[in-house]
């Protein structure tokens, strides 16, 4: 099972990472909006786990590129900080899974993770 | 003539070259230290980008986890060690756990707590709280209080009453958070004021501990500080804590106007009736804002009793507010008490109530509308300049007065017979998109003519309760089952009945009788492990052998144990003397020793042991061992394990396991003195540089894997100031040094597997190539043979002996 992860927080993405791996998931790590994009282009991973707030091209973006633009329904995960509650709803209105807060457990995003692809 | 003035040119060239090289320094600066700033932060994360998988591999390190794992896990706390020693190391890994922190919760963030300790990076925070500089103090206690160091509770509690502002709610902030006793102290201690800003971080704080059960507050309604006073009635509503109403109706006397209000607002919230007198009694020494608040609590506690008081104040004050929460008050109590009087005209409603049906909407009603615009506005004006909080109301007011106006001459004045075509029109084309079942839920209305509207009229000039009913029987759908309470008990009241005269009917209870017996292979049958236990010395004393002594009562226990000891020595001198040196050599030992004779107890205080006189036989062959012992060394071993298979005595064979034990252990030692010079331990170093948890998993590590190399790092370890180590070094020791002596008596079984074969019984099997020594006798030792692994080691007899017929034997067997 291939997980895309985007979050410009180098630190969350590389402990997430490594949770997820350990969890028995290949994981392709992005930093930035740009990237994910250029990689949604070539490759179609079983699950998306992104960040609302990055660089170039943010988490509501990315779902309306995913959903919109290449018309895919891989489940995607949002990751925002708490109390955001304009960008939780518009997320999910254009199309995300699964809504996670800062802070969190990453083991409880593993859980969530295996629930959408059970799901899916 | 007019001459221009000289200008000193070479001021001002000094001048402007100075302010060039200034601006040149300026500029330089600014770029060195941009540079410097970039350098650095570029190196936070590279060093941010190395370290965090370590500390990923930390905090999900799992302890069931295979064999790689752990390696790599002790690896890495290995490198972590060496790597904290830089101040810079140690700067950014508390950066990435206090990074961390932020976003993960749960278990992750206790494992962040525990691991930010483990590395000794809350040091650097206890080091900071020593600076003389109010940030960086700041700086340490906030970083120990978001990574939860209990231990600095006590060096933040000195910062309470700091001078330095930031200091000071930094340090509150932290010992609430630390302790839950930590707002007792806060409390109890802090001078200063507490700002409204400080007071809601306190209760967020405290909020979202976890199992926290709040002090009672009232305690501190009594202190000398007026903002914990403030505080402590705050944080009473906010607990619920209503068992201070005494204190609570005390404090609206309060000269405080936020303490009154504090104390006002908790009597409202938990409805303290008590104090309705004292409110009313300070109503009038008070500001507007405190009697609105009174008003306001009067209202929501109070009763009809108060309503003279109520309209008192409608009736003498002069404030628009207070007069019209009076008002309030007054409605909120009794509903309806006050109707509306303000600007209602009789005549509007009347007209609008009789000629419904026949007024038009004429120009007429229009300019009513306009006048009453007009009069409102010109009136609100005159009445509420005064009022300078009255603008919004006004505002709000007059909007409500015109929206009336509006909705009276748009709704009410329209004709009725338009009305009523265009409700039909509506009704009609609402009537299209609903369905029967959609308006099922509707009433059943009977269209009826004028006549019968009439009727109606005529009927409500009736009085109500000369009006006929018509009621309807209710029938329900179901039969209700009558309920039975049969089994409920009889309870008469004012009779005693004495419960033994009462009669008890048993019910009888009868087992089913199993005729069938199920066939054997359907029976489940438990199987038992049953492990070989350990010999040990002790436990060759049977309870068969002792002399029972539980009923008598010892006087002197002690002394009767020396006496017990001194005759066994009398007795059997010779194999009751016990090698102790040996013992004291290896101290790890005699405590193992001590532990096993505590496991084996046999209730010694009331047992002494039952004289034992042996044959002649077996005390010869005692002698012989007995002299084995004090002259012989490793190299009798072979000697004592043919004595074992053949003796059966167990006194003998006790004796000779014992010297085996002892040979073995001393065969070990001598091992280790010629090993360590040439050999070293792998693990030494880990262990050096490992922390406890490290050491623990490479001593488990050692007893599986390690060899006689390790033997002497665990002598080391057992002499270890950490008391965990100590303990299980001793147990990893004993093991070893059991598997390695398992290990060297198994290579013997390979030598001497079988039974010994005494050579008349080899020559009456009538093997032909037993006489066909088609081998050289070596004279030096058998490799396997532990005896000649002693570099020191010089053959015996017994040697020469043993190994002629393990030879034989080998050969035999090939």
């Amino acid at each position: 099972m291939e997980v895309l992860l985007a979050d410009d927080d180098d630190l969350l993405a590389s402990l997430l990472g490594f949770r997820l791996k350990k969890g028995g998931y290949d994981v392709h790590q992005s930093s930035n909006g740009k990237e994910v994009k250029e990689y949604l282009k070539t490759n179609t991973p079983d699950i998306i786990v992104s960040d609302i707030m990055m660089p170039y091209f943010s988490g509501i973006e990315l779902i309306n590129y995913v959903r919109k633009d290449l018309s895919l329904r891989t489940p995607i995960i949002i990751i925002s900080s708490a109390g955001n509650e304009e960008n939780v709803l518009s997320a999910f209105e254009l199309g995300a899974n699964e809504f996670i807060s800062k802070p969190f457990s990453p083991t409880e995003l593993l859980v969530r993770l295996k629930r959408e692809l059970y799901k899916n | 003539m007019i001459s221009s003035p000289k200008i000193p040119t070479d001021l001002l060239w000094g001048l402007s070259t100075f302010f060039v090289v200034l601006a040149m320094l300026y500029l330089i600066s600014v770029f060195y230290f941009r540079n410097k700033i970039t350098k650095e932060s570029k190196k936070i994360r590279e060093k941010k980008k190395e370290l965090s998988p370590i500390i990923s591999e930390f905090l999900f390190y799992d302890e069931h986890g295979d064999k790689i794992e752990k390696i790599n896990y002790i690896g890495l706390k290995i490198e972590v060690r060496e790597l904290i020693k830089n101040p810079f190391d140690r700067k950014v890994l508390t950066e990435i756990l206090m990074d961390l922190r932020k976003d993960v919760s749960g278990h992750t963030r206790t494992e962040l707590f525990n691991i930010y300790q483990d590395l000794g990076l809350h040091e650097d925070a206890f080091k900071k709280l020593k600076s003389w500089r109010w940030q960086i103090i700041s700086k340490g206690i906030f970083e120990l209080t978001q990574m939860h160091v209990e231990e600095a509770y006590k060096p933040i509690t000195g910062f309470i009453n700091d001078k330095r502002g930031t200091v000071r709610k930094q340090a509150e902030i932290a010992i609430v958070t630390l302790k839950n006793e930590g707002i007792s102290f806060f409390m109890d201690h802090t001078k200063y004021r507490i700002s409204e800003w400080q007071q809601l971080k306190l209760l967020d704080v405290v909020r979202n501990k976890d199992d926290y059960i709040p002090p009672p507050f009232r305690l501190w309604l009594t202190s000398k500080n007026n903002y914990v006073v403030l505080f402590a009635l705050r944080l009473i509503k906010h607990f619920n804590q209503n068992d201070a109403n005494a204190s609570l109706i005390t404090l609206v006397n309060h000269k405080s106007n936020p303490i009154k209000r504090e104390a006002i607002h908790c009597i409202k919230e938990f409805y303290v009736s008590d104090a309705l007198s004292m409110l009313k009694q300070v109503f009038w020494k008070n500001n507007t804002d405190i009697k609105m608040h009174i008003l306001d609590t009067i209202a929501e506690i109070g009763g009809e009793d108060e309503i003279p008081f109520l309209e008192s104040i409608q009736e003498g004050t002069d404030t628009f507010m207070v007069k019209n929460k009076a008002v309030r008050a007054i409605n909120t109590i009794q509903p309806e008490a006050i109707l509306p009087t303000k600007d209602i005209e009789e005549y509007e409603i009347r007209t609008v109530a009789k000629t419904s049906d026949t007024v038009k909407p004429t120009e007429d009603s229009e300019r009513i509308e306009e006048k009453n615009e007009d009069v409102d506005s010109n009136t609100l004006q005159k009445e509420l300049v005064a009022d300078t909080h009255y603008s919004n109301y006004r505002d709000s007011n007059l909007a409500e007065e015109k929206n009336k106006l509006s909705s009276l001459s748009n709704k009410n004045l329209i004709p009725v017979s338009r009305a009523k075509s265009l409700e039909n029109d509506d009704a009609l084309e609402n009537e299209k998109d609903l369905t029967q079942e959609e308006i099922a839920f509707l009433p059943i209305v009977i269209d009826s003519n004028e006549d019968e509207i009439e009727a109606t009229n005529q009927d409500r000039k009736t009085p109500i309760n000369q009006l006929s009913g018509n009621f309807e029987e209710v029938i329900p759908e179901r039969e209700i089952i009558p309920f039975n309470d049969n089994f409920l008990p009889l309870v008469v009241d004012g009779i005693d009945i004495n419960p033994l005269n009462i009669k008890v009917v048993y019910e009888e209870v009868s087992f089913e009788k199993i005729t069938k017996i199920p066939p054997l292979k359907d029976l489940e049958v438990y199987f038992e492990l049953v492990l070989p236990s350990i010999k040990s010395s002790k436990e060759t004393i049977e309870n068969s052998q002792l002399l029972d002594f539980s009923g008598l009562k010892p006087i002197e226990p002690k002394q009767g144990n020396k006496n017990e000891n001194k005759v066994n020595s009398d007795e059997s001198n010779e194999f009751l003397e016990w090698p102790f040196n040996f013992e004291n050599q290896l101290g790890d030992l005699e405590e193992i020793q001590i532990e096993i004779e505590e496991a084996l107890d046999i209730s010694r205080d009331n047992q002494i042991l039952k004289p034992n006189f042996h044959s002649n036989e077996i005390m010869e062959t005692l002698a012989l061992l007995e002299n084995i012992e004090e002259l012989g060394d490793a190299r009798e071993i072979p000697l004592l394990k043919a004595m074992l298979d053949t003796e059966t005595s167990s006194i003998v064979l006790e004796r000779i396991g014992f010297l085996l034990e002892h040979f073995n252990t001393q065969e070990q030692g001598f091992s280790i003195e010629s090993i360590q010079e040439k050999e070293y331990s792998v693990f030494e170093e880990l262990i050096d540089k490992g922390d406890l948890d490290s050491k623990i998993f490479l001593l488990n590590e050692i007893a599986e894997l390690g060899d006689s190399k390790e033997l002497q790092l665990l002598q080391t370890l057992v002499l270890d100031e950490n008391k965990e180590i100590k303990k299980k070094a001793k147990k990893v020791l004993q093991l070893l040094k059991n598997r390695l002596k398992l290990e060297a008596e198994n290579e013997d079984n390979l030598i001497t597997s079988n039974k010994p074969v005494s050579i008349e019984e080899l020559i009456k099997k009538d093997n032909p190539d037993f006489f066909k020594l088609n081998f050289e006798p070596i004279t030096e030792g058998y490799d396997s043979n532990p005896v000649n692994k002693d570099p020191k080691h010089s053959s015996t007899l017994f040697d020469h002996l043993c190994n002629m017929s393990t030879k034989l034997y080998n050969r035999k067997n090939d």
